[in-house]
């Protein structure tokens, strides 16, 4: 094991407060593992604690409780510097008063390593990331996916035993968000560096993760391969959280689903439009969001809106009044909202 | 919608510049052309004024001096301010007391500020005396006002301590550095030695230039209070800076030509050096 987070606890406030409502629980119980090479997505909505964990386990921030091991050296009382991991920050974090070059070599330097072992690492990183024209540039002149970049550029240089990614794509637009996923997960699969990769994209997660951590209020919901969370979600909240559109949530009343169920859920390209007469469900059609080859239909059944993702082609006839068809076996059910899965 | 521009609720602060700043401004110039000594009539002289500055002894010494005040002060001044907005940055207990004390010299009426100073340099019962007693430099501590180089430091060392306007700007020009590059560099294994001298100081960098051409100006007329009140120019002429020449040309002398002369002069020296320091600070790329 790489990186080993156990029962980790972090509470915000002043620690003379007595009051319970004075403090703030980041994080309560987190334990968690991270194999050799592996990519660890930690995701959650904001607020959720991720960032918190991650500058834990980097020691920008102390913690109450826990250990923390990295390559199987407890590091919980260490300083940053002596952890052997590399953070790259959500606005990049570079240095705007020195060059690329600089900025990449800045790490190096801070070590006291020696100059010619420094200018040889510094093109390495540099050709790996497409950067060698870029070296003698500043901050201000680079574009956002170059800043990106330069801030990878200069935790690869420092060889750590782990990456630790805080949100690395949330600056970035779109088009360019989808470019920097492909390559971060291609370098990462290059290095074969232990990852640790926060995000608030339930997108990202899925597809980047080898496993994911879903962190909800500082506790850990649920964390497995990204496909096992999307197929058998823990809970309701880990079932609402990912997959775009989320996965449709209702009371039993409207569809039993298995026993036991409060709350059961069906993902929206699981059901099919068909004649009223022939679904499982029926319900008027309120809005449809062409995306694409796909439509995402809204669907108003006995109050309660559900999303249905279809073909476009498919959506002759999807106005007024249709039927919901699905298998029985894709329902999920779930004790309550945010409770357990049956 | 038009734009409505309300420049005009300028035209009361910039006429009272005009009368009270350029008009005097215009006057001293055309004085520095005469020999104006407030009983007679001025009488046009040409240059006479500007030729007697150059060949004046006492305008020599006087540059002498101003410009050793500024070597010893300027460091010394934004030195200080820099440590107090880097030890102060950080909000905390006592910490805003701190940045009031630190303030506070600032506040102090010159004057009033200069006759403390007066007690506190005093070569025989003053605390500085007495303390450079106690330690076995009687020597040091006798010289105070009486010897020139110990009373030149004395009064650079006073003026570092009036630091309040250039410590809220070294203050804020340090809050402006978002905290991410330091968590950076600890990440990186920076120590705080190198994260001052890589990241801190160039980052305020432009901020500092800036106060040290703002220094330079205020030293080449900041000097006087403390040179009237508490040396009287002296020991030896050591502490008659630019300022204190003017006013005794002028008002003990009444050789207003000659005053205006040495005016027109220093206020072309601070124009010079204004100008080298401003080329020295853009090949240094820091503004």
């Amino acid at each position: 094991m790489t990186l080993s987070i156990e029962e980790l606890s972090k509470t915000f406030g002043t620690r003379r407060a007595r009051t319970d409502s004075a403090l703030v629980r980041a994080l309560e119980d987190v334990s968690l593992q991270a194999a050799d090479g592996e990519l660890l997505v930690i995701v959650g909505p904001s607020g959720s604690g991720k960032s918190t964990l991650l500058r834990c386990v980097c020691g920008l921030e102390t913690i109450d409780r826990g250990r923390i091991s990295v390559q199987g050296k407890d590091v919980t009382r260490l300083p940053p510097a002596e952890r052997n991991v590399a953070m790259v920050f959500q606005e990049f974090a570079l240095f705007p008063h020195l060059n690329v070059r600089a900025n990449i070599s800045f790490g190096l330097e801070a070590r006291k390593q020696e100059t010619t072992a420094i200018a040889a690492k510094v093109e390495q990183a540099a050709e790996m990331l497409d950067l060698k024209r870029l070296l003698n540039r500043y901050p201000s002149s680079l574009s956002g996916g170059e800043k990106q970049r330069v801030a990878l550029a200069r935790a690869v240089v420092r060889e750590p035993a782990a990456f630790l990614l805080d949100e690395p794509l949330s600056n970035l637009d779109a088009e360019l968000r989808t470019h920097m996923r492909a390559e971060i997960k291609t370098l990462q699969r290059r290095l074969e560096t232990t990852t640790l990769y926060v995000t608030h994209d339930q997108v990202e997660a899925l597809t980047m993760g080898d496993r994911v951590a879903v962190l909800r209020a500082g506790r850990i919901e649920q964390i497995g391969p990204p496909m096992e969370l999307y197929d058998h979600p823990a809970n309701g909240f880990v079932a609402r959280f990912l997959g775009s559109p989320p996965m449709n949530l209702f009371p039993s009343g409207i569809h039993k689903g298995p026993a036991g169920a409060g709350v059961v859920g069906i993902r929206p390209e699981r059901i099919r439009l068909v004649e009223p007469s022939e679904g499982r469900l029926a319900g008027s059609v309120v809005l449809v969001e062409p995306i694409g080859t796909d439509a995402i239909v809204h669907v108003d059944v006995q109050g309660h809106r559900l999303l249905v993702r279809v073909e476009r082609s498919a959506l002759d006839g999807a106005s007024g009044e249709v039927g919901l068809l699905f298998l029985e076996s894709d329902v999920h059910g779930f004790q309550d909202w945010d409770g357990p899965a049956l | 919608m038009r734009v409505r521009h309300e420049h005009w609720l300028a035209w009361p602060y910039l006429g009272g510049l005009v009368l009270l700043v350029v008009v005097p401004a215009a006057v001293a110039l055309a004085i520095a052309f005469t020999n104006f000594n407030a009983i007679r009539p001025p009488e046009f002289t040409g240059l006479d004024n500007f030729t007697r500055v150059v060949r004046d002894e006492a305008f020599w010494r006087a540059l002498a001096n101003t410009t050793i005040y500024i070597v010893i002060a300027l460091p010394l001044r934004l030195a200080a301010a820099v440590a107090f907005a880097l030890l102060l940055h950080r909000p905390g207990p006592g910490v805003g007391a701190a940045r009031a004390i630190a303030y506070l010299p600032s506040v102090v009426p010159d004057a009033a500020y200069a006759l403390l100073w007066l007690w506190f340099l005093n070569p025989i019962y003053g605390p500085i005396s007495l303390a450079l007693g106690a330690v076995g430099l009687e020597g040091l501590g006798n010289g105070l006002l009486t010897d020139p180089w110990s009373t030149r430091v004395a009064i650079a060392v006073m003026g570092a301590f009036q630091i309040g306007e250039a410590f809220v700007i070294a203050l804020a020009a340090r809050r402006l550095i978002p905290e991410s590059l330091y968590d950076a560099a600890r990440v990186d294994g920076a120590k705080p030695w190198f994260v001052l001298r890589r990241v801190t100081l160039p980052l305020m960098g432009p901020v500092l230039a800036l106060l040290a051409l703002r220094d330079v100006i205020f030293s080449l007329q900041a000097n006087f209070v403390p040179a009237l009140l508490i040396t009287d120019g002296g020991p030896r002429y050591a502490t008659t800076y630019l300022p204190l020449l003017v006013y005794r040309s002028a008002f003990r002398y009444f050789r207003f030509g000659y005053a205006s002369a040495v005016t027109v002069s220093i206020f072309l020296i601070t124009a010079i050096v204004v100008y080298l320091q401003y080329r020295l600070v853009k090949r240094w790329r820091l503004l």
